[in-house]
């Protein structure tokens, strides 16, 4: 129970915090007034980086092209990240911290296509240009999406296909969840280097980006179709659950298998040759030209709308020089 | 004077917070940046405001983050039936009280303890979530309801969610101070036995109580929907912890009995502006996560240290 002690002692509570916000609220009104209106000078430019979040190898590439050309060009960069790519709210505040800090460019991978638009309109409207980067929002003010031409991509892998087969027999193609864009871009990408070929397409199946659902797809797959001569997979979670199934029924040798994207273990799957080749995007250029492409606006020059970050086929033959080439950090 | 210092740390700790913040960032005393931190702190203050309930009856409900999550989804499901936003608003509060209403009856009726009965409710009502929108995003909402997330009110300057903070803290502050449900809060925290002894109908009461944090949960829900204008199945990940932190370092003992409404809504301003410090000092988030650790662990640490004097 509470005593009446206690209960006076509220009172001086609320006196004291009352006491201690106005102290805060002159604080504020103090120190809120100072503005600068000069342009600011090269190395004074900021530009905040919002990524989806900071917990792969993927990310840590984007940070790193973000902080390189941040060197290169003498700005500086704050790359901020919510907890998790699910994270909607919480990229929001982060997008808003920036903005209050008056940076003079954002480039920011959003979670949600949506959520995102009305935040980043705002900081337009205060004379923030922004970019996208990795993951598109159709925002009106958007400078420029800069990222992996995914229907290239998917090109690239049915190529490949074509090729290592002889352009004839049966492929498979497994894609992510349905209606996810990127996806979708990789398939039609994929469809197009197939087409007026010999080829015979197995109906598309989707396992959802998951590694145990492409396994599972993989199996009943080789199951029905004994004569499968090559499988695309849309991502290389998905690759190395196909990979396994493929290993199971002892197949590597006959069945000709591409992943897209590139993981730690999925090249190490391809060192193995248990996947033949994988469609590598390239998260470091994501980050580098997102900032590049905001600089180089504030200097007054144009920004192309879509900036492709670039696809290169990772196999067997390249696979050394291309880990090299995503080791460097200069 | 030392007394009523010690019972006023955690707003002291806040006033230093932002002196300390004014020094280091010339952008954190701007009214915009200002208005960020408590828009951003929204969310987590209601949910803090029904913790407080829950925690001060000796109780803790883990579900809050989970909760928030379902009734936004049912909420984002019905205004794209084509719902009023009213009605909209009116079906989160009534998803968020049931679910709170469940977790009484679970604990009161089959007397599980809070940890396990609120533990099952966080899982299942993430899972009812995921169901009800198969797992994906919930978007298209109408503009009039977005009002409700990212609206501003008196001359575009006071956040829409701020001021709906405000009328709440309020009035759980007068429910907590001047009413039975309050008082009888107090002393089913302080001890159970005593009150269910002195005649308090302990049952009927702890329900209530689930049903106010499961209520709050569903606001929170509500403004979360509208500020990010989509219903998401993964919304309110890890925000219970939030929401315990809270009402934690804002003075109240997990032990019950005590706590107020002011130091929740304090210990949500200390995270909310502690995260925007961070920000701004461009702090990785790798260390975010930590520093908001150890000032829970500090924190609690002197609510030790205030009570063995």
């Amino acid at each position: 129970m509470r005593s009446n002690n206690e209960r006076s002692g509220g009172w001086r509570r609320i006196f004291l915090a009352a006491l201690a916000a106005m102290l805060s609220l002159t604080l504020a009104v103090g120190c809120g007034s100072r503005e600068t209106s000069e342009e600011p000078g090269r190395a004074e430019r900021r530009i905040g980086v919002v990524l989806k979040a900071i917990d792969s190898e993927f990310w840590l590439a984007v940070r790193d092209g973000a902080q390189q050309a941040a060197r290169e060009e003498d700005v500086e960069v704050t790359v901020l990240a919510p907890r998790s790519e699910t994270d909607v709210e919480g990229q929001l505040n982060k997008i808003e911290d920036l903005i209050a800090q008056k940076v003079n460019g954002l480039a920011v991978a959003a979670n949600d296509v949506e959520s995102v638009i009305p935040t980043l309109e705002r900081a337009a409207r205060m004379g923030i240009p922004f970019v996208t980067i990795d993951s598109d929002a159709n925002a009106p003010s958007k400078l420029s999406f800069i990222g992996t031409d995914n229907v290239y991509g998917g090109k690239l892998a049915g190529e490949f296909i074509v090729e290592a087969i002889g352009g004839e027999g049966k492929v498979a193609l497994i894609t992510g969840v349905p209606g996810q864009q990127s996806h979708i871009a990789r398939r039609d990408g994929f469809l197009q280097a197939l087409e007026g070929g010999s080829i015979e397409l197995v109906p598309p199946q989707p396992a959802n980006s998951d590694r145990m659902m492409a396994l599972n797809v993989t199996e009943n797959l080789l199951e029905s179709e004994p004569d499968l001569r090559a499988m695309f997979v849309t991502n290389s979670t998905m690759a190395l659950g196909a990979s396994e199934a493929i290993k199971a029924r002892k197949l590597p040798e006959k069945v000709v298998l591409v992943g897209f994207d590139t993981s730690e273990e999925s090249l190490e799957a391809v060192r193995k040759g248990e996947i033949d080749a994988l469609i590598a995007q390239s998260p470091f250029n994501m980050g580098y030209l997102g900032v590049k492409k905001l600089v180089e606006h504030l200097d007054g020059g144009s920004v192309d709308k879509r900036i492709d970050t670039g696809t290169q086929v990772v196999t067997s033959a390249n696979l050394e020089e291309y880990i090299r080439s995503t080791q460097t950090k200069p | 004077m030392k007394q009523v210092l010690f019972r006023l740390w955690a707003f002291i700790g806040l006033v230093v917070m932002c002196v300390v913040l004014a020094f280091l960032s010339e952008d954190f005393l701007t009214e915009e940046n200002l208005m960020n931190v408590a828009r951003q702190a929204t969310v987590n203050a209601i949910l803090a405001l029904g913790m407080s309930f829950v925690i001060i009856s000796a109780g803790i409900d883990l579900s809050v983050g989970s909760v928030l999550a379902f009734s936004g989804c049912i909420l984002a499901l019905a205004l794209k039936q084509g719902c009023h936003p009213v009605v909209g608003v009116l079906v989160g509060l009534a998803v968020g009280s049931a679910c709170g209403t469940i977790n009484g009856l679970v604990i009161t009726r089959l007397r599980l303890p809070p940890f396990i009965a609120t533990l099952g409710m966080m899982s299942m009502a993430r899972g009812l979530g995921q169901i009800i929108t198969g797992g994906y995003t919930v978007s298209g909402l109408p503009d009039q309801f977005k009002v409700l997330g990212s609206g501003y009110v008196f001359g575009d300057d006071i956040p829409v969610p701020v001021v709906i903070l405000l009328v709440c803290a309020v009035l759980a502050h007068i429910v907590l101070t001047h009413t039975r449900l309050g008082r009888y809060t107090y002393a089913i925290g302080g001890n159970e036995t005593a009150a269910y002894l002195s005649g308090i109908n302990v049952r009927a009461y702890k329900t209530a109580i689930y049903m106010i944090c499961g209520g709050f949960a569903g606001l929170a829900g509500v403004i979360s929907t509208a500020r990010v204008a989509a219903g998401l199945p993964t919304a309110g990940l890890g925000y219970e912890l939030d929401a315990i932190a809270a009402v934690v370092i804002g003075g109240a003992s997990l032990f019950g009995g005590e706590g107020t409404i002011l130091g929740a809504i304090t210990g949500a301003l200390i995270i909310g502006v502690l995260k925007n410090g961070l920000n701004l000092m461009k702090v990785s988030e790798y260390w975010q996560t930590f520093t908001i650790g150890a000032v829970i662990v500090g924190a609690v640490t002197v609510e030790r240290f205030r009570h063995r004097r």
